[in-house]
């Protein structure tokens, strides 16, 4: 009886570590290019930049939001936590900026790698990966 | 000893180079003898090619090339247009300056009037925005050849002020108003929204010109709201315009709800095209949905309850219509 009660804390311990570990896995940051002197965002901030509300960063480069293709599931999550919106007002956002002749949309491409890459190559993209992915050549922004 | 050559052809970065764009077909019949589409017609409306080339972070040229109808300029049918194509300067981020044609700024519908992937709906509110289409005259020309300023400004938060201020040739009789004003008066305008909250704008539009030779006066005015916190979607406007001693008026109200790949709406749009003339309003009911098949492609299905009354000069007397549209943005 005494040695099972001593395991049910290492298991109580491994099963909150998995959760937590998931959780930050899941937790999406936010990206710019190293070149960009940006260091800190509001969600706001980010919102105008990604549908093109702001078309300059204050360097005076332009801002290349890149995006996902909806079906990512990083896509979801910052429709929802940073710009507050469902991904079909997301979409209809984008489709009446893009055809009224506002603006273009992001850049949309396939996976965590391709949109590092991607930041990293361009200097006034922003974009977003998960916090568990390698930003070693992205500046990664802090969210207000 | 003479040397020819030919100087160096010019390079396009095609990764400056961004193109949209949509395509739709439609079948609409009507259950009148003579108004709407009577025989029941399949119609291949809009492939419509958006093209920016970035020419720097600062400046930008924007063309929307529109195939209408399906042309054949052999048979003389459909329609070819530049709905707008214009040089944009980014001055600061709350202004751009625009060189060239666009489509004329007013209310909600007529930059968009064309880009059916933008509304549930297949047919947009004809009362404002294709008056001479029953009844009425044109509120403002589609199109304005000009230079425009505009912007936006974020006060605190998302609360945001949108405008656009412009100068253009005006409308012509006959000429090409994107190459020649026909009279030296230049036609002003102007749009604002004021947007409290990312869900809900007010908007209010402005236009005045003298058209072509005889310089008759022309001035509208409109007002707009959008409420859309998702997934419900409100838009509702009114607008005024006369044109020489001609007064029309306008408004329509339409509510769409989304459900998952469903989006069902209604529309209720009229006409005066004579303030001063009784027994000529137009009026149209519309209830559709609209079906999400895939991400950009979206199957509608519309019913347009009309009214017209006996003195209007279009649209005379009552019949419904039914219609069937598929749209494909890219």
């Amino acid at each position: 009886m005494i040695k099972h009660l001593k395991t049910y804390p290492v298991i109580l311990a491994a099963i909150l570590f998995s959760c937590s570990f998931s959780a930050n896995a899941e937790e999406l940051v936010i990206i710019v290019n190293k070149l960009n002197p940006v260091n800190t965002l509001t969600k706001s901030a980010v919102k105008k930049y990604f549908f093109k509300d702001l078309t300059l960063w204050g360097n005076g480069v332009k801002v290349v939001p890149v995006d996902y293709v909806d079906t990512h599931p990083l896509a979801k999550k910052f429709s929802l936590n940073v710009l507050n919106m469902e991904l079909d007002k997301k979409s209809h956002k984008l489709i009446a900026n893009t055809f009224s002749g506002k603006s273009t949309p992001p850049v949309t491409l396939a996976t965590e790698d391709d949109v590092i890459a991607k930041v990293a190559a361009q200097h006034g993209a922003i974009g977003y990966v998960s916090a568990s992915a390698n930003t070693d050549s992205v500046k990664v922004i802090t969210l207000q | 000893m003479h040397l020819l050559y030919l100087p160096a052809a010019m390079a396009i970065d095609t990764a400056n180079i961004i193109t949209h764009g949509f395509v739709d077909a439609e079948f609409e019949k009507s259950n009148h003898d003579t108004l709407g589409d009577p025989n029941g017609s399949f119609d291949q409306v809009h492939f419509n090619l958006l093209t920016e080339y970035a020419l720097s972070d600062t400046m930008t040229a924007k063309l929307d090339l529109e195939f209408e109808h399906s042309p054949v300029t052999e048979d003389g049918t459909g329609n070819v247009a530049l709905e707008w194509s214009y040089i944009e300067y980014i001055v600061t981020n709350t202004t751009k300056i625009r060189a060239g044609k666009a489509l004329t700024p007013f209310g909600i519908y007529n930059e968009i009037h064309d880009a059916t992937p933008t509304r549930p709906s297949i047919r947009i509110p004809w009362g404002i925005f294709a008056s001479e289409k029953v009844g009425g005259f044109d509120m403002i020309p589609h199109h304005s050849t000009g230079l425009y300023v505009l912007g936006n400004h974020f006060l605190t938060g998302d609360v945001n002020m949108n405008y656009v201020v412009y100068i253009a040739n005006g409308e012509n009789d006959v000429e090409n108003a994107a190459e020649i004003d026909e009279n030296k008066n230049k036609a002003v305008g102007a749009r604002f929204w004021i947007s409290p909250t990312s869900d809900i704008s007010f908007g209010a539009s402005y236009y005045k010109d003298q058209v072509g030779v005889l310089k008759t006066n022309h001035k509208s005015q409109g007002l707009s709201v959008v409420y859309t916190p998702f997934p419900f979607m409100a838009r509702a406007e009114y607008a005024t315009s006369k044109l020489d001693t001609v007064t029309e008026t306008s408004g329509y109200a339409e509510v769409a709800y989304t459900v998952n790949k469903l989006t069902p709406f209604i529309r209720y749009d009229i006409l005066d095209p004579d303030t001063n003339t009784s027994n000529d309003r137009w009026s149209e009911l519309d209830i559709g949905i609209a079906y999400k098949l895939q991400p950009k492609a979206v199957l509608k299905l519309e019913n347009r309850s009309v009214s017209g009354k006996p003195g209007n000069i279009e649209v005379n007397d009552d019949y419904n219509e039914i219609a069937a549209a598929v749209t494909v943005a890219f």
